[in-house]
Formats: C-alpha cells, sequence, structure tokens
C-alpha cells in the first residue's frame, strides 16, 4: 500500500500525514511498540462509576474508573469501523476500590444490617477521599442494584455529612434491578 | 445513476419539437419550422451540458464520503443505552441530588420495579397468583375510595356538620 493511496482512504483516519518510510501497513510502529512497554499509556478518566448492589445479604460497593486511550486510533489503524464503534460504546472499565460488609468485620447475618451497610458506605466516601481519585470537575454516575436494606442506609449516608465530599460530582443516578421475562421456575416459597 | 432523468428529459423535449414539426405541415411553414427545430435542440443540449455541469463538476467523490463518515466515538455516542438501565437513569441537574432522586423514586414506583423483584424472587402457583392480583386490586379500590369518604367526612366536619 501506498502512502497517497492511504491518504486518499477517508477510513484510514490517520491524524498525522505519513511519512514514505512508514508506509508498511501491517507492521506496528516501532515509536508505539516502544511506548507500550515502558507502560506510559495515554489514557484520560471519562467519568467514574459507584456501582452499588444492595441484596438480601450483603451491601457490596466498587468505584469504577471508565478509562479511554487517547491514542486508541493510532494503535489499532487494524480494526474495522464497527470494532472501533464498540469500543467507544464500552469503554474500559477499571476498579479502583471495593469495600463490602465482610471486610468491615460484618459475619453472617450481621452483613445484612443497616449499619453494615451504612459503615461499608461511609468507608467508601473515606477511601475515594483519602485516596484523592476524585478533582473537582470529575463526573460520578451511580447505579444501584436491588433493593436491600442496605440501599437506604447508602442513599442516607449519600445524602449525611459522609457523603458531603462526592454528593457535588454526581451527575446520574440508574437503577440497574434486574427484572425476569419469563426464564426459569424460581424457588418454591418459603413456609415458616 | 443520474443519467436517466436527464435522458428523459431530452426525450421529452425532442418528442415536443417533432410533434411541433408534425401539426406545421403545411409546405410554406415546412422549412421555417425545420430549421426551428433544430435551434431548438442545439438550445436543449446546451442547457443539459449546463445541467451535468452545475451537479457534478464541483462535487468530488471523496468530499461526499467525508461528510458521511463520523468518527466512531460520535456514532457511539448516538448508540441508545440497552439492558435495564435503560429508562431508569436520571441525570442530576443543577446539582440538585435530592431532586433528582425524588425523580428517580417516581420512576421506579411508576415502572412497579421494586413489586416486580419482590413477587418473581420466589415461585406462586398461577392460580394463587391470580387470586393475588384481585386481593390486591380489591385493596388497592377499597383503599382509595376510603380514603375519598375520610376527606369527605373532614370536609363535613370543617363546615360545622
Amino acid at each position: 500500500m501506498t502512502s497517497p493511496a492511504r491518504s486518499a482512504d477517508p477510513i484510514a483516519f490517520t491524524t498525522s500525514p505519513t511519512t514514505p518510510d512508514e508506509t508498511i501497513s501491517n507492521i506496528i510502529d516501532p515509536r508505539l511498540k516502544s511506548q507500550s512497554l515502558k507502560g506510559r499509556k495515554n489514557e484520560q478518566v471519562v467519568l467514574w462509576k459507584l456501582y452499588g448492589s444492595f441484596h438480601r445479604h450483603n451491601t457490596l460497593l466498587s468505584m469504577v474508573a471508565v478509562v479511554e486511550d487517547l491514542d486508541f486510533m493510532e494503535k489499532n489503524d487494524h480494526l474495522t469501523y464497527n470494532e472501533k464503534v464498540l469500543y467507544y460504546m464500552q469503554l474500559p472499565h477499571h476498579v479502583k476500590l471495593h469495600v463490602s460488609a465482610g471486610q468491615l468485620g460484618f459475619r453472617k447475618a450481621q452483613r445484612a444490617e443497616y449499619e453494615a451497610a451504612y459503615q461499608v458506605s461511609s468507608r467508601m466516601f473515606k477511601q475515594i477521599e483519602e485516596k484523592g481519585l476524585l478533582g473537582p470537575n470529575d463526573k460520578v454516575e451511580l447505579v444501584l442494584k436491588d433493593f436491600g436494606r442496605g440501599r437506604e442506609a447508602f442513599l442516607a449516608a449519600l445524602q449525611g455529612k459522609e457523603g458531603s465530599r462526592i454528593r457535588p460530582n454526581i451527575v446520574r443516578i440508574s437503577d440497574n434491578t434486574k427484572l425476569r421475562f419469563g426464564g426459569s421456575r424460581p424457588k418454591k416459597l418459603r413456609r415458616l | 445513476m443520474l443519467r436517466p432523468p436527464s435522458m428523459s428529459i431530452i426525450q421529452n423535449r425532442l418528442l415536443s419539437t417533432s410533434r411541433l414539426c408534425l401539426n406545421n405541415n403545411t409546405p410554406s411553414t415546412g422549412d421555417k419550422s425545420k430549421s426551428q427545430a433544430i435551434a431548438d435542440v442545439d438550445n436543449l443540449l446546451n442547457e443539459t451540458s449546463n445541467f451535468h455541469a452545475n451537479s457534478f463538476s464541483n462535487r468530488s467523490k471523496d468530499r461526499m464520503f467525508d461528510i458521511s463518515v463520523k468518527h466512531p466515538r460520535d456514532v457511539a455516542k448516538l448508540i441508545r443505552v440497552q439492558g435495564p438501565v435503560a429508562g431508569r437513569s436520571v441525570d442530576v441537574q443543577y446539582g440538585n441530588f435530592a431532586r433528582s432522586l425524588s425523580s428517580m423514586f417516581s420512576v421506579i414506583r411508576s415502572n412497579k420495579i421494586r413489586y416486580l423483584k419482590k413477587i418473581q424472587a420466589r415461585h406462586i402457583p398461577p392460580a394463587k397468583l391470580r387470586k393475588q392480583k384481585k386481593r390486591e386490586w380489591w385493596r388497592r379500590k377499597f383503599s382509595l375510595g376510603f380514603k375519598e369518604l375520610m376527606a369527605q367526612v373532614r370536609d363535613a366536619k370543617r363546615r360545622g356538620y
């Protein structure tokens, strides 16, 4: 493939004009390779997500960074257009923090209690602050799942003193509770 | 691709001119109409060549293609959210967290998400489910009617009855 043909091709998305000595397309650019080996990644945190799962037995919170590789288009020239769209649709999520009631010493049925969930939430907010994860303009999305007792505790902690630092950064709240449409038969009713 | 319409235009106009020639078939005006028809055809050809020049010459193929291809990021932004989150997200506006939370609650209530989650957790036999639904409907209706009655009583009491 010659360089004028590549530059004329509109799907190629070459940001910098290619010089004649780097025309071979199926060989990775040595500069990029050395960059990746050194571990210098040109990444940017697009937004943060705070996932909360509040089921019957436990409360789980995880702080996730949604990361975009700024050199993605240059590094992945071989990918098809649709594959590139899929990358931007579901950007890589990196878990930075995870707290659950069991980590704080709550055992067995105690994990399901309101108090445990409150402590889990306050621990999470404290760690976010301590590690300095959030900048002043960073965006946080809340994704909540299921309706255990921990959900009320989490929202109470977030609206109280503990969550005062993280609250202004929240840009969206969503509910991720899964509902069934048909499917297998659930367990039989418990008789106590 | 765009050639057939222009060709048909020429054909129509040629037909109309030939019809004119046929109508004026008296010997005295024959030569005149013939020369006129030839002039018309020349004019028409000139017109069509102009038409071609205006529609195609100043638009290259690449430019048209550039407009239609978007950056994958922009395309990904336009794709709808799927899964359970779709339709259950609320944006926080003007930093008013409490308000967006309450609108989130109202979304959950209106879609009966909590109720559905609860009744889907355990299997209910179809006959029992039918009876349960009837019971719930009756209780809802009764409580509404009772509230209305109490409101009437309170209103009457306020008026001094």
